[in-house]
């Protein structure tokens, strides 16, 4: 089934939205979810959760890439049950050493990012994403956002693992460079 | 900042970007690392073939002229200071056996000079004197090497057959206020561009062999030897080089003077491009000694001083180049020296072989005198006499011939500089 219809069952309140997405973009949530937790169960457990969250959002909002923004609402679940998680003591998949690498391009203070400021400096790295070739963005996409392990995104795209650690590395400082250019302490 | 709040503003960006990563991960393909430049992509390779094509042109070109042309043609090396440049070779068949007077004369031009262009006319001015009666009925051939199937001859008042011009029609002289002159219209083509030499040779060859040499004996009473035409023309060729010979397609003029034998026209050829500038100085020292007079002994005196009976002389052999100081000579240098300036200035006409043998009597006293001063070693005296009673030609030029160690006329050069500029 098309996105649009999908997206028009969730504005008929037809509950045929939740199998349908999950028919369609159930293992890409799986996957965003497994990437940051790593435990099967919690990541069931937050790809249910997104189908709930998807259903109160839609409507009003109406997505335009519906699978960026059921990961979007996986992704987000999946840090947060992280967190509560890390509280614990317990997993963590790949998310420990995607914000190891992304400790290289922030300061690492405990600083305080308030709402508008973190809605700035998204946009700001949104500007910078676009700048960049289409398959240093992408990489740097499926690592960073997706949290894919890049012996997998290598695989995948059929590279050297170091060559994509080494592009990462070089996308990473300059990602630096570009928030230090717009002023943003990082 | 904390790596944390990095990942929560990666949540903040357009999911379009999310989308279109998901996209290249789900099919395998990244795309490419390149940035997208101003210009397609198709037209960038385009662009680089174009420059690679003509950086291998370029360096095609340069090695042609460092290393060497195909059969056949004119080679110059441009790494060195002064051009040298091969001889002909291929270029025309020699005549059997090898003709004394067949001198190859050839004028050359630089393309990395901006001389010539294709399809650019270039204009060679000959002119051609006899001083004596020396030149007789005989065919000048014309040889060019490049742009060999693209020139014309301009010679109005002469018999011109295709390439070849006959001179000596009865009755018919060329002097230094009537000689004979003529135009060669070259149109360079590509190839010779690439190449970088337009070469031009004349050639004159007598009707009678026999005539021409019993008109240079009687002309000046100096005797042939067989010596001569071996070392002077054993490769059937003249050796030329000509530096700085064209300026920009300019016309250019080269005046023959040939007024005595072979070795006399070389001679004549030589002082008339130096003079002229058409060579410079460094230039005609190099040809004269190390090319043309690379077996011949050459001796000149210069300045003798009738008060004083002082004179200075310069000696040059392939063994042996040295020039003296003024210094009072014994009365037999002297008196030789005289007797050959006399000969030199036209005051005397010496009788058939007396001239060679002053010469060598005069080598003689210059290699005494070189012994004396402590100059060169017994042995190098020794073994320099052997070389001299071999036969070899002796030669003695007159005061203010260029000898290539420190008797250039200067005074030359800066006098057609002032005249002409430079070139």
């Amino acid at each position: 089934m098309e996105d649009t219809a999908i997206v028009d069952l969730y504005f008929a309140r037809d509950e045929a939205a939740l199998a349908e997405s999950s028919r369609k973009y159930g293992s890409f949530c799986m996957a965003v979810a497994m990437n940051i937790l790593s435990v099967r169960e919690d990541a069931e457990e937050c790809v249910n959760d997104t189908w709930l969250t998807a259903w109160h959002k839609i409507p009003p909002e109406k997505p335009v890439c519906l699978r960026a923004f059921l990961g979007a609402i996986t992704r987000n679940l999946s840090l947060d049950r992280l967190r509560t998680l890390r509280r614990g003591k317990r997993g963590g998949g790949q998310v420990p050493l995607v914000l190891e690498e992304l400790s290289e391009c922030v300061s690492g203070s405990d600083d305080v990012v308030d709402a508008v400021i973190a809605g700035e400096m998204a946009d700001c790295v949104d500007r910078f994403l676009r700048t960049l070739p289409d398959a240093e963005r992408r990489l740097f996409l499926c690592r960073y956002w997706l949290a894919y392990p890049t012996a997998e995104i290598a695989a995948r795209f059929g590279m050297k693992e170091n060559y994509v650690r080494t592009v990462l590395s070089r996308t990473r400082a300059k990602l630096r460079k570009a928030l230090e250019k717009e002023g943003y302490t990082v | 900042m904390k790596p944390e709040t990095m990942l929560d503003l990666l949540s903040g960006i357009d999911l379009s970007l999310v989308e279109d990563a998901a996209d290249a991960y789900e099919s395998g393909n990244a795309g490419s690392l390149k940035k997208r430049g101003p210009f397609p992509k198709r037209w960038m390779n385009i662009a680089a073939c174009l420059l690679l094509a003509a950086g291998v042109i370029f360096a095609a070109r340069c090695l042609v002229l460092r290393f060497g042309g195909l059969p056949g043609q004119t080679v110059t090396d441009t790494t060195a200071k002064e051009k040298t440049i091969r001889l002909p070779g291929t270029s025309y068949e020699p005549s059997e056996p090898p003709l004394p007077w067949d001198g190859c004369y050839t004028f050359k031009a630089y393309t990395s000079r901006g001389c010539f262009a294709p399809g650019k006319p270039v204009v060679i001015h000959v002119e051609l004197s006899v001083g004596g009666d020396w030149l007789t009925d005989g065919e000048l051939l014309l040889m060019v090497i490049g742009a060999s199937d693209d020139f014309t001859l301009s010679c109005p008042a002469l018999p011109v057959d295709g390439d070849t011009i006959r001179i000596g029609r009865p009755g018919l002289r060329y002097t230094e206020k009537d000689p004979m002159t003529f135009d060669i219209i070259l149109i360079p083509e590509w190839d010779d561009w690439v190449s970088g030499v337009l070469s031009v040779s004349l050639r004159y060859v007598p009707d009678d062999p026999q005539q021409f040499i019993e008109r240079a004996e009687a002309s000046n009473g100096m005797e042939y030897r067989e010596g001569w035409q071996e070392a002077l023309f054993k490769d059937d060729t003249l050796r030329l080089t000509y530096q700085d010979l064209y300026y920009a397609a300019d016309r250019v003029e080269t005046r023959v003077r040939a007024e005595s034998s072979a070795m006399g026209l070389l001679n004549d050829m030589l002082i008339a491009h130096y003079r002229s500038m058409a060579i410079s100085g460094k230039e005609f020292s190099r040809i004269f000694y190390e090319e043309a007079y690379r077996d011949h002994v050459c001796a000149a005196v210069h300045s003798t001083m009738p008060e004083q009976k002082a004179v200075r002389y310069t000696y040059q052999s392939r063994n042996i180049r040295y020039e003296s100081k003024q210094y009072i000579a014994s009365e037999e240098m002297y008196a030789l020296s005289r007797e050959i300036n006399q000969y030199h200035a036209g005051e005397t006409s010496p009788g058939k072989g007396e001239y060679p043998a002053m010469c060598r009597r005069l080598a003689d006293l210059c290699l005494a005198d070189m012994r004396e001063r402590g100059v060169i070693t017994e042995a190098e005296y020794e073994a320099e006499l052997a070389y001299l009673n071999t036969g070899v030609d002796v030669d003695v030029f007159e005061p203010g011939f260029p000898m290539g160690l420190d008797g250039l006329d200067h005074s030359v050069v800066q006098k057609h500089r002032d005249t002409h500029g430079e070139p």
